[in-house]
């Protein structure tokens, strides 16, 4: 992106995107994702720990997000600048959604 | 289909469509995050026995959060499927995504069927605005997802979902795939969080 | 692969290159700049002539040219049409016309979506203006604010469809925007000419760059407290009902997060204009480059702390009210880097007073002294006095007429030879940069002083003996004078366009790349795309200056060239969520006919998708120099 060359051009020079995963590397991820669904059920049942139990499932919630983003939306084997596209929506995101809820809070 | 923009042709070397799609994907973010603050702000206020300790069902909702959870696998399965030319078996798993999508359609309808008999409604209370506004949405989203791989599976007649066409079926993955994300953050903060001890 | 004869229920593309259904099916970016310009100058003077309007009833105290139920449409109306119908179409145009030009490419990324963002746009400005026809004594014209407070516009206390009619509107203006905002981040990131990097294109592309960025950020919060508000209205959510404990102040933030935002989607585009212009009627290289990029991109990332000095008055409290204030000071620093860099640019330059570059010097002073009026806000202490009063009317007059209006204006007079293939008349510009200019300072000065003087905004009349009568009747004034200046701009494109087409391709020896093309450009833009070494390449091919290599064309005979097809699909689409929208008025209007209405939209849009997906390729393939 920095000269302008086509992506033909530069892909001479460059490699272009990392390896790519088999469909095994994304069953493996899907096991990961159900493991952890039922722990976020499962962990319903521990009591009194609120903010431990509150604080772990937004973890857990988070981790899968980001094993679907990286593995199942490719951004872990694609170009950079996805990653800084979804990086950069998601980040404004949480903000806006925190400032807003901590504003009408206050 | 052929296009212009395709990724050898472009200075970052991705596909026009794929980069279209991901800054979409970003602006989409802001939506949600935007309809999730309406909801954070008015969880609180709902009428007594009329609240989600009272109405949700978490055992039905974590299985249903399983069934789009394993849709995003097919989905994957598909497109790696058709990134490898076999077209027959990418179509197969794209039907597969769009009935797990379907099913989990079914589970949100009977949701909201149950709520609305029990009476929260979009009008009884600032709860079940906010709460059937942000779910409601999503569901959509899913239902437009689910129109467009049945599209998908339309235009892979034939010959079958081949590497010619797996820019298309990319871009419907990334779809689902974000809405699948949507979903992991609404289960927690809508559901899973009522539910802590 | 299925060809469109073959993919049931699909129309072939159209194919015509002239005549109203070429039209109507271009796809072609230029096309789609010259629509965007001449419907925003519509929408524009419709605007100009609800403030003129204004003025006369605001002339004197006690007038009752219209009534207040009127007048609260006349500035809704005013606002609304200005900033969505009429300014930000009329930046669109400048964007979309130039930005393939600007980086050598022959298209934007995604043609037909283009083309749909203007439909939509239409048929949004016919939507929210259709309450005139049912006047505005029944509340069918919106009359709530340009901003549409809730809960002001709950059913309770705005039966009236007006507020449906903007609600949806501006529903189907954000849909079209927020689409622009994709295809131009794509294209500026995809369909750089080879050797282009970033950090060699134009600033105006930069400016379009940021500000598609910042559109894909900011419309989703409108069209999200657009959405709770319609529910509200149409489906009797709570959203903003109070009783049921509905918060306005949600609303508020919903609207601000876009609102601030949106203000530098007016202005960017505006200052990418003015970096073109003065340093090619300056005769000398823009000053601080990179300085000037890295400015914008600071803007458009600032432009999303400051939201709530909109809101210091509402109660947020003195810890919220002071981290605005700071972070609202402190986005005027990367703006006045840019009055400096503008400076820097003439000082030392050959300048050649064009009316381009009039209205482009008049710009920096007026839009300083819009940017001095905004600093005073950015205290919360003095806002809480500035705010709601006429003091606020003078700031964003004076960045939006001073600033961007200016600066649409002076791209006009410089980018009308190589649109329309004339120059137009300089003694016309003069006189109708003058007029303007005097009118624009007369109408909007003495707003600042009824605005320390106490005058609320929003108020159809006022009582004698306030001292506010002398400004009201010198800003009337001033309005005619101004009017006078647009009458003699339109005159100046009548008198041209009847010229003939006898522009040079490059009038004013100009710098960037679509100096290099015919004027007005083939349907292709570059017969050959050239390869580029340096900014301002152009210039340096005509001026080495030293410099070895600027431009390069490799191949002697251009192949044939693929033209994208035309396209029905995009109008039919736009076409599908208005029909949508129209069934959630009949709705509101408790017409039985509103749910089919509803569903007859959705099959619409359904069959415009399909044909959108299926109808192939299409287009055609040209000899350059075929068709200029």
């Amino acid at each position: 992106m920095k000269t302008g060359m086509p992506a033909a051009q530069r892909a001479k020079v460059t490699p272009l995107h990392r390896a790519h995963p088999t469909p095994r590397t994304f069953v493996a991820v899907g096991a990961v994702l159900a493991v952890i669904t039922a722990a976020e059920f499962l962990i319903l049942y521990v009591r009194g720990a609120s903010a431990l139990v509150v604080t772990i499932l937004a973890l857990l919630s988070a981790a899968k997000f980001f094993l679907v983003a990286a593995y199942f939306m490719h951004l872990r084997f694609d170009a950079r600048i996805l990653t800084a596209i979804f990086a950069v929506g998601v980040t404004l995101a949480a903000l806006i959604t925190i400032a807003v809820k901590f504003i009408s809070l206050a | 289909m052929a296009h212009h923009g395709h990724a050898h042709e472009t200075n970052t070397g991705i596909d026009n469509r794929k980069l279209g799609f991901w800054l979409f994907i970003a602006s989409e973010s802001i939506f949600f995050a935007c309809l999730l603050v309406g909801y954070l702000v008015y969880k609180g206020g709902y009428q007594p026995g009329v609240g989600p300790t009272d109405l949700f069902n978490i055992e039905l909702t974590t299985v249903s959060t399983f069934v789009l959870l394993m849709s995003s696998l097919a989905m994957v399965l598909g497109v790696n499927a058709a990134q490898r030319n076999e077209g027959r078996l990418a179509r197969r798993w794209v039907l597969v995504t769009a009935l797990m999508g379907l099913t989990f359609l079914g589970f949100q309808a009977y949701e909201f069927t149950h709520f609305y008999h029990a009476g929260l409604s979009l009008s009884s209370s600032v709860f079940g605005t906010a709460f059937y506004t942000l779910t409601g949405f999503h569901g959509a989203h899913v239902a437009v997802g689910v129109i467009w791989l049945l599209t998908l599976l339309y235009h892979g007649r034939g010959a079958g979902l081949t590497v010619d066409k797996g820019d298309d079926v990319e871009v419907a993955g990334l779809y689902w795939h974000f809405v699948d994300i949507v979903w992991i953050v609404l289960f927690t903060v809508v559901y899973l969080l009522e539910f802590v001890q | 692969m299925a060809t469109a004869a073959k993919t049931l229920g699909v129309i072939p593309r159209p194919t015509a290159q002239t005549g109203f259904w070429s039209w109507v099916a271009t796809v072609d970016h230029k096309r789609i700049g010259i629509l965007y310009g001449v419907t925003g100058f519509f929408f524009f003077l419709v605007g100009g002539i609800e403030a003129w309007i204004m003025r006369l009833q605001l002339a004197r105290p006690g007038l009752e040219v219209v009534t207040a139920k009127t007048f609260n449409a006349l500035f809704t109306m005013h606002a609304t049409t200005m900033i969505f119908l009429g300014v930000t179409p009329l930046l669109s145009a400048f964007m979309n016309y130039l930005l393939p030009l600007l980086i050598g490419a022959r298209d934007v990324a995604f043609p037909r979506l283009n083309a749909f963002s203007y439909w939509i746009y239409l048929f949004g400005g016919i939507f929210i203006n259709a309450g005139w026809l049912m006047g505005t004594a029944r509340g069918a014209v919106p009359d709530v604010g340009w901003f549409g407070y809730a809960n002001l516009t709950s059913v309770q206390y705005t039966s009236g469809l007006g507020s449906d009619f903007w609600t949806l509107g501006l529903l189907l203006l954000g849909v079209g925007t927020l689409v622009t905002g994709f295809n131009f981040i794509v294209t500026i990131l995809n369909m750089r000419a080879p050797g282009m990097s970033l950090m060699k294109m134009p600033v105006f592309v930069w400016t379009t760059l940021v500000t598609s960025a910042i559109i894909i950020f900011a419309f989703p919060s409108i069209t999200v407290a657009l959405i709770m508000l319609m529910f509200d209205r149409a489906f009797a959510a709570n959203f903003f009902e109070v009783a049921e404990g509905g918060s306005v102040l949600l609303y508020q933030h919903l609207f601000w997060v876009f609102g601030h935002p949106e203000v530098y989607i007016l202005i960017l585009p505006a200052m990418g204009i003015i970096s073109e212009v003065l340093p090619v009627h300056s005769r000398k290289m823009l000053f601080g480059y990179s300085v000037m990029v890295f400015s914008t991109a600071l803007i458009g990332f600032m432009g999303f702390t400051v939201w709530s000095h909109h809101m210091f008055t509402v109660g947020m409290g003195p810890v919220v009210n002071s981290i605005f204030s700071l972070t609202t000071m402190a986005i005027a620093v990367p703006t006045g880097v840019k009055i400096f860099n503008w400076l820097s640019t003439m000082w030392g330059g050959r300048l050649r007073f064009t009316t381009a570059m009039l209205f482009a010097v008049g710009f920096i002073a007026c839009f300083t002294i819009g940017g001095l009026s905004g600093f005073m806000h950015a205290a919360a202490p003095s806002d809480t006095q500035q705010h709601d009063t006429y003091f606020v009317v003078a700031h964003f007059h004076y960045v939006l007429i001073g600033g961007t209006l200016f600066a649409i204006l002076s791209g006009i007079h410089h980018w009308f030879p190589k649109v329309f293939g004339r120059l137009l008349d300089e003694r016309l510009g003069r006189w109708s940069f003058w007029l303007i200019f005097a009118g624009f300072h007369t109408f909007a000065f003495p707003f600042h002083f009824l605005g320390l003087l106490g005058m609320p905004r929003r108020i159809y009349t006022y009582a004698p003996g306030l001292g506010w009568e002398v400004w009201n009747l010198l800003s009337t004034i001033g309005v005619f004078v101004l009017a006078a200046g647009v009458l003699v701009l339109i005159a100046n494109f009548i008198v041209t366009m009847r010229k003939p087409m006898d522009a040079p391709a490059d009038p004013w020896d100009g710098r960037t790349l679509e100096w290099t093309l015919p004027s007005p450009p083939p349907v292709y833009n570059f017969a050959t795309v050239p390869t580029v070494y340096l900014r301002d390449a152009f210039w340096f091919h005509k001026h080495p200056e030293g410099k070895e290599k600027a431009l390069d064309y490799e191949s002697p005979r251009p192949a044939p060239i693929h033209l994208p097809g035309s396209s029905l699909m995009p109008v039919l689409l736009a076409l599908a969520p208005t029909i949508i929208f129209a069934g959630v008025l009949f709705l509101r209007m408790r017409l039985s006919y509103g749910v089919p209405v509803i569903v007859a939209g959705f099959v619409i849009a359904l069959l415009a998708l399909w044909g959108w997906a299926f109808e192939g390729e299409g287009g055609s393939l040209i000899e350059p120099g075929e068709g200029d």
